[in-house]
């Protein structure tokens, strides 16, 4: 470990505050990867769903998931640009 | 004959007691886990959990259903539309009373009285949470009951728009049940409390007034005018019972990971945000 790694390392460690953005930062990267996949699941079974009225449903969810990325999303680039 | 009268009577009171109604008592709340926070929040959690369980079947059984119809997955609106009898046998005052009421003030004392002892700000608000938990519930009886006179009513009227309105109130207070049932048992790792958001457009967008549906039964001679009214009022005992439902379940199904709570917090939809959903979703259902 070089002294710019050794230094960034105590820095993070006496920064409480920034060690609860990363944490933040990271608790919300893992979320979104979960949405990411629940996201493309959906859009398959709308492919592939007959039914109307299901269909309707299951793209009314696939719409509240992507507002909910479209918002992590953003307070993730807000979160990187504080840290 | 009449001699023996007061020997008969204290005969029969011995050999056939009066039956004392069953009141439900807390199970979790004990003065002990009163004294360390972290014991008080769980044995509140555990005991509110043990109520809202008791709270899902009157409510089930109010709509005239079975609790096996939230199996997740069963298909509600199938079941609900093919089910035509109805039968409402519950006192929903009796049951509240008895299985409801003492515990819910059990859990009310049991906060009073570890609130001394629960210093941390965090901690009491937890509590203070769960407290809250326990309102939505019986808020949503309360609902149920003044919703099960005209349910009683309509689900099994001549009138095909009518009993299929009501039956949508049914269904989609099933729905909610169902997705809250699917986050608690926690087997569907995507079902977290950002699934409610889900709910919360459906339920907007099912708002009979909002929508102009009731209008337009109205002006089509569907329904009558004491039809209609009944559906004003019902649709937002209806609404009430579905927002009490997903505000309670946010609370009390959230992750119990801190840092997943936050996060889940931070993304999840506020009001305004839904009814853009919403909004966007009409607009493109018009195009």
């Amino acid at each position: 470990m070089n002294t710019n790694d050794l230094l960034k390392t105590v820095k993070n460690f006496v920064d409480t505050n920034r060690r609860e953005r990363i944490t933040r930062y990271e608790s919300l990267k893992r979320l979104m990867k979960k949405l990411k996949i629940k996201q493309n699941l959906l859009k398959d079974k709308v492919k592939n769903e007959s039914n109307k009225k299901f269909k309707k449903r299951l793209e009314e969810k696939l719409r509240v998931i992507k507002a909910q990325r479209k918002k992590g999303l953003k307070l993730l680039k807000e979160l990187k640009s504080e840290m | 004959m009449v001699p023996f009268t007061g020997r008969l009577v204290s005969f029969l009171v011995r050999v056939m007691p009066a039956q004392l109604p069953q009141i439900e008592k807390a199970r979790y709340l004990s003065s002990a886990s009163a004294e360390i926070p972290a014991a008080a929040i769980e044995a509140v959690r555990k005991e509110t959990i043990r109520l809202y369980d008791l709270s899902v079947d009157i409510i089930i059984q109010g709509l005239s259903l079975n609790r096996s119809v939230l199996a997740p997955d069963n298909k509600i609106e199938d079941i609900i539309n093919s089910s035509g009898k109805i039968i409402l046998q519950q006192d929903i005052d009796d049951v509240y009373e008895r299985r409801i009421k003492s515990i819910y003030a059990d859990i009310v004392g049991f906060i009073s009285q570890s609130q001394n002892s629960v210093g941390a700000a965090g901690h009491l608000d937890r509590l203070l949470l769960l407290r809250e938990v326990g309102r939505d519930l019986v808020e949503t009886i309360k609902g149920i009951k003044h919703l099960q006179k005209n349910l009683k009513l309509y689900t099994i009227s001549a009138n095909s728009d009518i009993r299929q309105e009501y039956n949508n109130m049914r269904i989609q207070i099933c729905c909610v049940l169902q997705e809250l049932e699917v986050i608690r048992a926690g087997d569907d790792e995507s079902a977290t409390i950002l699934s409610l958001d889900q709910l919360k457009v459906e339920i907007n967008e099912g708002d009979i007034i909002k929508t102009g549906r009731l209008d337009r039964l109205i002006r089509e001679h569907r329904i009558s005018a004491a039809m209609a009214i009944s559906l004003m009022n019902d649709s937002a005992y209806y609404q009430d019972i579905c927002k009490n439902l997903i505000h309670m379940g946010g609370i009390l199904f959230i992750s119990s990971d801190q840092n997943e709570e936050k996060a889940e917090n931070s993304v999840a939809l506020d009001e305004v945000e839904i009814k853009e959903v919403v909004d966007g979703y009409v607009e493109d259902a018009t195009k």
